[in-house]
């Protein structure tokens, strides 16, 4: 089975699906809950992000996904927030030349590892998205 | 003195003074009471009477000429409904008043003292001339003046109405003027004004008891010679006699002998007296003690009272109002921090990341993109053009070299820009996907990112944290008032408390104060009793005295009632006999006897006694005139006699008969008839005895009521 190499562009990405493991994904689910978010892309922002301060590349095993968030709507529709998140992300991986197929399971990856990271950092915070906010800003001034 | 006495205390004290005062010889007792019955043998006639308001009756007045002894009779003549009755009435109610319903005859005979004043009052609402009321007037009166041995009374009584035309209570005015100058009769000081003079007018004119027997409707007079009158007989006869009078002083007198005897048998009664006001007024002390312990305890009941209400009225500083705020504030701010944490959410998942990148992160991923930019700016120019453009620059640099080394540098330049190539290249494929946007924003976005986010979201922080705050605080206060609302209502259960026990010892309070009245009043009788009695025993010698006097009297006057009664009656029942023979054409009755208790038995010529055989009406009238008028005869056959419609039912022969008994009685006459009564040649039988004739003829108002007014000369006369 031949796999299509599509380069990156900015405009396939606005449109892709985005996903992360299932079990990432339910955690998404309550963390949205838990701290007043009224949707989903909003925690996986953050969690995308926490992964993103961690140098190391993400190394999680994905056997099933989550529901999908639209590109544009995860990163931003204005096209330079778009453009600055996707170029953090493959800065981080230090890879040229990336694949919109990698790119996608890079986004996976970080965002199921950020929620992860997350869980620890904040599960014992108080006062919702308050007290998120306070702990995160403290710990990433 | 004779009438009975409410005030039996004050009638006794005034017997001790009487009977200690002097000793009555039984001579001179009987003397006396003999002038006490000469008293009531008087000449009385009527002389005038005026009445306003009154039944029929605007205003009227009549006069009867009292002086001409041979023309005893009046005759006042008038249709049925123009006021016959009026003048009786009035003649009635103007001399006895609620007597004339209460002793008189004319309330309910089975009913109470209540019920025929009541009776009483109704009538005299009833006799208010309508038309007088409708007008707006409010008062009637009646004046009936007699002429009396010593001169000349008049009684006026006047009658108040409300505006339902209701008589006011007690409010019936009597004013009694005599002699000459018709002097007003002052009530004498501690008498009742209506008894005094219901005794005065007794004394002088007749009990109300004797109304029957002088003041009476020939209609309702049947009912006198009819079957059961024994109790109306006996009390008119004891009436005519005054013995109703010495009865009751006889009855007086004995309870004042046992009264006054009692109190000086009893030895002990000094020494039981004394015991009780000593125990009284250990009792008064104990009551006295237990009030004041009551007290005591009412007044620290009422202030524990009082320093609750205070408490409670500091409570009060924290009103409904200030709660409302504070809730409403409280409201307010949960609402704010709500939409602030939803703007808070979506503020954080935008700028947040910016700051989660991490400073390493964000400062490489700047370079590559500068490098980026920059590449571009060297793929503006084409390459070869622009080695070529620094080969020449490189022949202009001053000193020169020479060619071969000059080829060398050149050849040596070119190498360096070849191997300086790749690297370029491989900055723009990492982030080729940028070739068509403006980098430069893209790294401007990332520095305005993490700006913005060090500024909004602390301050997002900052007003959550105020927000919290006000939160914080007005659920203090809310808690507060609600602990002042607890205590407010522990101090309500309190109160409630208090009140009850305060309530109750108001309730002893009474009660010791009622029964300490109690005590205090039997305390001050027995005082009262056992210092009269010490000051009565000082005079021992005067007690026995006074029971002895007043038992003889007593008893003299129960001798000279058993003496003179069936002396009396015996005259009585002679008198009707004749009476009776000289009225009725058909003499069947032959003997009259009437007994003590009033009972009258009638015998015929052959000894039968026929009474209880059915009489007709106009025997029964014959029968009742005779008794009247023996009855009347009684007490000197001097008292004026007042008949409405006396003829009324009797026949022919009858007629004459009466007319001709009046004519000779010896008394005043007053005949109220109907015209075809006394007319014709029933009118020319009296004419020469007559002294006044009055015609009562009735004037409508246009259609509305009208009143009776009264016309000088009788029918005949007047037609004439």
């Amino acid at each position: 089975m031949s796999t299509v190499r599509y380069p990156l562009q900015l405009g396939d990405i606005a449109r892709a699906d985005f996903r992360t493991s299932l079990p990432a994904d339910h955690e998404n689910s309550r963390f949205q809950r838990e701290w007043g978010f009224a949707f989903r892309y909003q925690p996986a922002r953050l969690a995308i992000s926490v992964s993103l301060s961690d140098p190391t590349p993400p190394s999680t095993h994905i056997e099933a996904y989550g529901k999908p968030i639209k590109g544009d709507t995860l990163f931003g529709q204005d096209e330079s927030d778009l453009a600055a998140w996707v170029a953090l992300i493959v800065e981080h991986s230090g890879e040229d030349d990336l694949s919109r197929r990698e790119f996608q399971d890079l986004v996976a990856q970080h965002w199921a590892r950020g929620l992860d990271m997350l869980e620890r950092k904040l599960n014992k915070v108080e006062d919702g998205i308050v007290g998120v906010v306070e702990n995160l800003l403290a710990t990433h001034p | 003195m004779l009438g009975s006495h409410k005030n039996r205390r004050r009638l006794f004290l005034r017997f001790d003074s009487i009977f200690a005062s002097a000793t009555i010889e039984p001579e001179e007792l009987r003397s006396q009471i003999a002038a006490v019955h000469d008293g009531l043998r008087r000449r009385c006639q009527f002389k005038r009477i005026r009445m306003s308001n009154w039944k029929a009756f605007d205003a009227a007045d009549l006069e009867f000429p009292t002086t001409v002894s041979d023309r005893p009779i009046v005759l006042i003549g008038g249709n049925n409904g123009n006021g016959k009755t009026s003048i009786l009435d009035a003649l009635i109610a103007g001399l006895y008043g609620a007597g004339s319903f209460i002793d008189g005859g004319r309330g309910s005979a089975q009913a109470s003292e209540v019920v025929r004043r009541a009776e009483y009052r109704s009538f005299i609402e009833r006799a208010f001339h309508k038309p007088a009321y409708d007008r707006g007037e409010r008062m009637s009166s009646v004046v009936v003046e007699l002429s009396i041995p010593n001169g000349q009374m008049e009684i006026e009584r006047r009658w108040y109405f409300d505006d339902d035309g209701q008589l006011f209570e007690d409010d019936e005015e009597v004013v009694i003027r005599l002699g000459k100058d018709r002097d007003i009769v002052a009530v004498p000081q501690d008498e009742d004004p209506i008894s005094f003079y219901e005794s005065l007018i007794a004394s002088i004119v007749a009990p109300a008891s004797m109304i029957p027997f002088f003041l009476f409707d020939g209609e309702r007079v049947v009912e006198l010679g009819r079957k059961d009158v024994r109790e109306q007989v006996r009390i008119g006869i004891e009436s005519a006699l005054g013995i109703s009078s010495l009865k009751r002083l006889a009855a007086d007198l004995s309870d004042y002998v046992k009264d006054r005897s009692r109190d000086l048998v009893d030895e002990d009664v000094d020494a039981e007296l004394r015991r009780d006001v000593t125990g009284l007024e250990d009792r008064q002390a104990q009551c006295v003690r237990e009030r004041d312990a009551v007290e005591a305890e009412a007044a620290a009941l009422k202030q524990r009272r009082d320093a609750i209400v205070h408490d409670m009225g500091a409570l009060t500083n924290h009103s409904f109002k200030d709660r409302h705020e504070t809730l409403e504030a409280k409201h307010n701010a949960n609402q704010q921090l709500a939409a602030l944490r939803s703007e808070m959410a979506a503020t954080a998942s935008r700028l947040l990341p910016y700051l989660l990148f991490g400073r390493p992160l964000m400062k490489r991923t700047v370079s590559a993109l500068e490098k980026t930019a920059s590449s571009r700016v060297l793929d503006g120019n084409p390459s070869e053009l622009a080695l070529e453009n620094l080969l020449k620059a490189l022949d202009q640099i001053e000193p020169k070299v020479d060619l071969a080394t000059g080829s060398m540098i050149k050849e040596r330049v070119r190498s360096a820009w070849t191997v300086s190539r790749p690297a370029n290249v491989a900055d723009q494929a990492r982030h080729k996907y940028l070739e068509r946007y403006d980098v430069e924003r893209v790294i401007q976005g990332l520095g305005q990112g993490v700006q913005d986010a060090k500024i909004q979201l602390p301050e997002f922080i900052r007003r959550a944290k105020e927000l919290g705050q006000i939160v914080k605080d007005s659920d203090e206060l809310l808690q507060f008032e609600e602990g002042i609302e607890s205590t407010r209502s522990r101090y309500s259960a309190v109160l409630r408390e208090i009140n009850g026990e305060l309530e109750a010892v108001e309730r002893k309070q009474r009660e010791q104060a009622q029964q300490l009245w109690h005590i205090e009043n039997e305390l001050a009788a027995k005082r009262t009793n056992l210092e009269r009695r010490l000051i009565q025993r000082r005079g021992t010698a005067a007690g026995l005295p006074v029971v002895d006097a007043a038992t003889s009297l007593r008893i003299e006057i129960l001798n000279a009632i058993d003496q003179i009664v069936p002396e009396y009656y015996a005259a009585l029942a002679d008198k009707v006999s004749s009476n009776y023979r000289q009225l009725a054409h058909k003499t069947i009755i032959q003997r009259i006897e009437i007994n003590e208790d009033g009972s009258v038995r009638i015998f015929d010529a052959a000894g039968a006694d026929i009474s209880q055989a059915e009489a007709s009406a106009g025997e029964n009238q014959i029968f009742a005139t005779s008794l009247i008028s023996a009855v009347g005869g009684l007490v000197g056959s001097q008292l004026p006699l007042v008949i409405d419609t006396p003829l009324g039912r009797l026949d022919t022969g009858h007629r004459e008969r009466v007319l001709d008994f009046f004519k000779n009685s010896g008394s005043q006459v007053i005949i109220l008839s109907q015209p075809e009564e006394v007319g014709g040649r029933y009118y020319d039988q009296i004419a020469d005895s007559i002294s006044a004739e009055y015609t009562l003829s009735y004037r409508s108002d246009e259609g509305l009521l009208g009143s009776t007014v009264l016309e000088d000369g009788y029918f005949r006369q007047r037609a004439a």
